[in-house]
């Protein structure tokens, strides 16, 4: 039987919308870009915005109250507060920002992997990250920090050794539902390889809850880095850096609190700003 | 029609897992489709088409088993063929046309590139070729404005757009065997229409055979020639599709055919079959035994194989359009 082809009434091409993130109407999201922004530029302006030398020791003006000179005073070796306080914001935003890209990338493979798979590999994968979920989150960074010894690589690789473990299981999860919808399994009936449908198919499907994670996941790192320069397992002295601050604030608490008070609102102020991008990001893909 | 064999299924049983192990779903389906032949599977949900269906691409769910039975391709077992072997056959033999186009398009990814990437994997040499195939393709299936549509996502496509992009990446393979599951369930009824129009040219101008999956009695009688009515696993009446939807001999055929409405006889009302499917493939007596309305002592007891004179065949004790010697009543069963 043939058909004639008049019967066949051409399509009328649909509506387009134009994608992209509506930025102007998240507010949540805008808020918190526009705090990370100025907290950004406060630290990259460091130079310009307090002119004096963060690791500058002046032992006659120890103690300083807040003045003209030092805006936010001296601490106890007489350096500059308000120096320390940017230039300690660049270490840790550095190392928050740039120590959850290992365990994002680790993990996001490995719960690919695991969730696609499935079998003896899912199961392997996902009895090492129990007995990395088995351990308490800051038992084990301290730990690995402390067998490595103090200092940003040891840093680095605590947090990718114990991280990686959300971004597996998020993963593995959205795998777990994506891989039963139809266009996965019509890749598979199409023919395509296994590393294709990963990479071209399930990555870019599954990785927006990955994303949304490392927000809050730099906020918790950020914690990490201050903790363990809190506790003298992070940077090492000179450097500025707010955990370090805090601890030397801590000595001086009752004479000068403003010495362990503003190293720790500038960590609550940052975690706040990357806390409303993850809450605007999961807002705008439609999941909490 | 003397066309060399393409697709042989022979007592195919598949079991699917269960609450209480493996319980089977498809039970001695046995059919043959020649090159370029249209073969349609009518049946209710549940009645094991999409299973079917599945076993022969390699993909049943998690779990599920064929238990017996062959499925030959060309004169090749697909049973026996591994995974890398089925891959190489899948879009380049066996086109998929998928039920929910929706579904089965990456929302993340431009559709051009959905049909280009099956041409690259089985028959396009570069990128390059394959984009062009792509958009030759999408110019066979009468898509519009091909350059602008080759970029869209699936979301700023209509329905029917849709399928018409999954109909592309279906033959992109160039492959001699379509399965189409349900391809025009999920679409208006107006573009239903157009996308059987098409499947029927595409039929003709690439020498496609087709294998159509559908609940729909009219789809089937437009598109295919042959027909095999399902019913809880079991294939219970095969034929030509006039044969078969003009004097059928299942009873559950005839319940079908009265229940779909008739717009050309606007005086008839559809009637129900009534009772519920039977999920359960029968392992005694005939599956549609509680639903069919001439049921006799030995339609539950033994199962009706599937038997007739030439080409149309039927899975019944007692088939309609012939009188029985003398039925024993089944009340008169002592």
């Amino acid at each position: 039987m043939s058909v004639p082809l008049a019967v066949l009434t051409p399509v009328v091409a649909a509506e387009r919308r134009r994608p992209g993130i509506s930025l102007l109407h998240n507010k949540t999201l805008l808020a918190g870009i526009a705090l990370l922004f100025v907290i950004v530029m406060m630290v990259v302006l460091a130079p310009v915005l307090a002119p004096a030398d963060p690791n500058q020791q002046n032992l006659f003006n120890v103690l300083a109250r807040p003045g003209p000179g030092h805006l936010l005073g001296t601490d106890d070796l007489g350096r500059d507060t308000w120096a320390r306080l940017l230039y300690g914001g660049r270490v840790d935003l550095m190392i928050g920002v740039s120590a959850v890209i290992a365990p994002f990338i680790l993990g996001s493979t490995l719960g690919l992997l695991a969730g696609y798979l499935g079998g003896w590999v899912d199961a392997v994968i996902m009895r090492v990250l129990e007995v990395v979920v088995a351990f308490p989150f800051y038992v084990l960074i301290i730990a690995v920090v402390f067998a490595l010894g103090a200092g940003v690589s040891s840093i680095f690789i605590a947090i990718t050794a114990v991280g990686w473990v959300s971004y597996c299981r998020i993963v593995r999860g959205e795998v777990l539902v994506a891989k039963r919808l139809g266009y996965v399994e019509a890749a598979r009936a199409a023919g395509l390889s296994t590393p294709r449908i990963l990479i071209r198919h399930l990555t870019p499907n599954v990785l927006t809850q990955a994303l949304i994670y490392s927000m809050s996941d730099i906020v918790l790192t950020i914690l990490a880095v201050v903790t363990l320069g809190f506790l003298g397992l992070g940077v090492q002295p000179p450097t500025a850096e707010w955990g370090a601050m805090l601890q030397a604030g801590f000595e001086n608490i009752l004479t000068d609190p403003i010495l362990g008070t503003v190293p720790g609102i500038a960590v609550v102020i940052t975690g706040l700003a990357f806390s409303l991008i993850g809450d605007g990001l999961a807002a705008e893909f439609g999941k909490p | 029609m003397s066309a060399p064999l393409l697709l042989r299924v022979e007592r195919l049983a598949v079991a699917m897992p269960g609450p209480r192990g493996l319980f089977p779903v498809v039970e001695d389906v046995s059919f043959d489709l020649p090159m370029g032949g249209a073969l349609g599977v009518v049946g209710e949900s549940g009645s094991g088409k999409t299973t079917m269906l599945r076993a022969i691409l390699g993909l049943l769910p998690q779990g599920g088993r064929v238990t017996s039975g062959l499925i030959s391709f060309d004169g090749e077992d697909l049973l026996s063929a591994g995974e890398g072997r089925m891959r190489r056959i899948r879009g380049r033999q066996i086109g998929v046309i998928w039920q929910d186009p929706q579904a089965a398009l990456d929302p993340v990814m431009r559709v051009g590139e959905q049909i280009a990437e099956t041409a690259r994997a089985h028959v396009a040499g570069s990128w390059k070729i394959a984009r062009d195939r792509a958009k030759e393709l999408m110019r066979l299936v009468e898509l519009p404005d091909v350059e602008r549509t080759y970029r869209a996502y699936p979301h700023q496509l209509s329905g029917g757009q849709r399928q018409r992009v999954v109909i592309a990446s279906a033959i992109a393979g160039e492959p001699r065997l379509v399965l189409a599951d349900e391809p025009t369930t999920a679409l208006d009824v107006t573009v239903q229409d157009q996308v059987l129009s098409l499947l029927a040219r595409l039929r003709q101008e690439l020498n496609l055979a087709l294998l159509l999956v559908s609940h729909d009695l009219a789809v089937v009688g437009e598109t295919c020639d042959e027909v095999s009515v399902m019913y809880a696993g079991r294939i219970v009446e095969h034929g030509p599709a006039n044969g078969v939807f003009s004097s059928p001999r299942h009873h559950y055929t005839a319940g079908l055919l009265a229940a779909a409405p008739r717009v050309d006889r606007p005086g008839v009302r559809p009637v129900s079959i009534p009772g519920t499917p039977a999920l359960a493939v029968a392992q005694r007596g005939c599956a549609f035994a509680a639903r069919c309305p001439a049921v006799l002592a030995n339609c539950l007891e033994v199962v009706p194989p599937l038997v007739g004179q030439g080409r149309h065949r039927v899975a019944c004790h007692h088939p309609l359009g012939r009188e029985l010697p003398s039925p024993v009543p089944l009340e008169a069963k002592p």
